[in-house]
């Protein structure tokens, strides 16, 4: 993943969208936009895949379906897509204790009931 | 690159920038107005994926001259959410979230003529024209700041629910409602005596309202919920609920219809609702995580913040997208000028500017949008370093060659 245009804070605003969110794996921070200038990405979240080569297959794909479906194509038909969804299911909608949480601890403000 | 052909296409450059950036690509000196061939679709589609770097740098290709026209790009502050527009003067107010403040802008010069500090994370404003005042909701201080406008200053604080994300004025029935996301509530606000008269029971994420005023209706949408609330303005009663698709997050309502139009910023769709009747209509889909919303004021089409593709979609009512005009990084709030018919005004969190644009159809278009695939489809990954997150050491994207992988960009807002 990589966190962009933050302002200012860049790595105190991603370190806690993550550790609420629970994202593991690798985070990379274009503070200056550097890798979305390049890229011409112009919004968020914005997904690209990428092939063994370096070629880019897509870019977009930001619902869970979209992204599904770019990753089968990218996998292609000999390597089908473990364990995917039905239906495009955004996880959180069933844990909205964490959205709660999230919007109350930031900027140190305590926890709403 | 070879010479330039037979059938000129025109490409209007935005600044000098563009000029220096093609001269440099293309290896021969260019004025403002290049004309390019059609055929070099593939190369001129590269150069803008090369030259796309900066707010103010922009090819435009497309609709640029027919279909809409760039006006500006101002810098207001960190994380624009919300723009409204005072109609008795002209000027514009842009809610900076996370600068805390609310840029004013000078609808003729296009430039910003102060900041005025307001709560914690200011995500969306509107304006009462009777009184000349402006309100944000501070979400991060759980209250809607009131502005004189004239005097460029706050001159109250209103305590509202928990985390109120979304405001709806209806100025003929002095109200004010404030969606409050955390709290599950919208707050219903007296305009003259600046207090809270009502909660109504929303659900989680309540946030964007829209007001019916002809059928007295209130539309409260929530965004984690995913559904829209429907209120009797005059009872303050829940008269319906309508499930939606995911991350609902802006709303708008038709005037003389009565039709309600609610952008689905995580299904990427705008859903239009028979506001009478709560019932859908249409599931209409739009390029890429539409965050704001905006009627025309011609009763013919939407405006679109499309978050995720750094556009404004012209959408016909019925769905079919008359034009997308490029904007900032991460566009959101959206509304189009009341001094100004057409011209469009937009918040774009990622740059940290307004983009201002003239909407210049004057019906449908007869063809839709093409959808083209994304100009780096393609096209090699660059050789690029960045800092790790959790280390802050420079990682290099080459660690990645020989595996297929998908990189999401992402921002905490």
């Amino acid at each position: 993943m990589v966190d962009v245009w933050e302002g200012v804070g860049a790595f105190t605003e991603a370190r806690t969208f993550c550790k609420l969110w629970g994202v593991d794996g690798t985070v990379l921070v274009d503070e200056h936009g550097e890798l979305v200038d390049r890229l011409g990405v112009r919004g968020v979240p914005t997904n690209i895949l990428v092939d063994t080569d370096g070629t880019i297959t897509c870019v977009g794909a930001s619902t869970p379906r979209e992204l599904e479906r770019a990753v089968q194509e990218l996998l292609g038909p000999g390597e089908p897509l473990e364990d995917a969804a039905d239906s495009a299911d955004w996880h959180w909608q069933t844990e909205p204790d964490q959205i709660v949480e999230q919007l109350s601890v930031r900027g140190d403000r305590p926890p709403s009931d | 690159m070879s010479a330039l052909p037979d059938e000129p296409r025109e490409v209007r450059a935005i600044d000098g920038q563009l000029s220096a950036a093609l001269e440099e690509v293309v290896d021969v000196e260019f004025d403002d107005q290049i004309d390019v061939d059609a055929g070099l679709d593939r190369r001129l589609t590269d150069l803008t994926a090369v030259i796309e770097s900066g707010p103010s740098c922009r090819v435009e290709t497309g609709g640029e001259g027919r279909a809409y026209r760039l006006v500006g790009e101002v810098a207001v502050g960190l994380d624009p959410e919300g723009v409204v527009v005072r109609q008795s003067t002209g000027m514009i107010y842009v809610a900076c979230s996370r600068s805390n403040w609310v840029a004013v802008v000078d609808g003729d010069e296009l430039r910003v003529v102060g900041t005025i500090a307001v709560g914690g994370e200011p995500i969306d404003i509107v304006v009462d024209e009777q009184t000349g005042r402006v309100f944000t909701a501070d979400a991060r201080s759980d209250q809607i700041s009131v502005i004189d406008a004239d005097a460029g200053e706050v001159i109250a604080t209103i305590p509202v629910g928990c985390y109120p994300a979304g405001l709806c004025v209806d100025v003929e029935g002095r109200r004010l409602y404030s969606g409050d996301a955390v709290g599950s509530t919208m707050s219903v606000i007296d305009l003259d005596r600046l207090e809270r008269i009502g909660v109504v029971d929303a659900e989680l994420g309540a946030g964007a309202i829209g007001a019916d005023v002809a059928n007295g209706r209130v539309y409260c949408v929530n965004f984690v919920a995913s559904s829209v609330t429907v209120v009797d303005a005059r009872t303050l009663d829940v008269v319906g609920r309508l499930p939606l698709l995911a991350g609902p997050c802006a709303v708008g309502v038709h005037a003389r219809s009565g039709e309600v139009y609610v952008a689905d910023s995580l299904a990427s769709t705008v859903t239009r609702i028979d506001g009478l009747r709560i019932e859908k209509i249409a599931e209409m889909p739009v390029p890429n995580a539409p965050v704001g919303l905006a009627m025309g004021s011609r009763g013919d089409r939407l405006y679109i913040g499309n978050r995720g593709d750094g556009s404004v979609s012209v959408l016909g009512l019925d769905g079919v997208e008359w034009s997308r005009v490029p904007v900032g990084a991460a566009p959101g709030g959206v509304c189009e000028d009341p001094c100004r018919p057409g011209r469009v005004l937009v918040a774009n969190a990622g740059s940290g500017t307004l983009s201002i644009a003239e909407d210049l159809l004057e019906a449908a278009p007869g063809a839709a949008v093409p959808q083209r695939p994304h100009p780096m489809v393609g096209q090699k990954m660059p050789p690029l370093s960045l800092p790790d997150l959790w280390t802050e050491q420079l990682r290099d994207l080459g660690e990645w060659a020989g595996r297929k992988y998908v990189l999401n960009v992402f921002a905490s807002w």
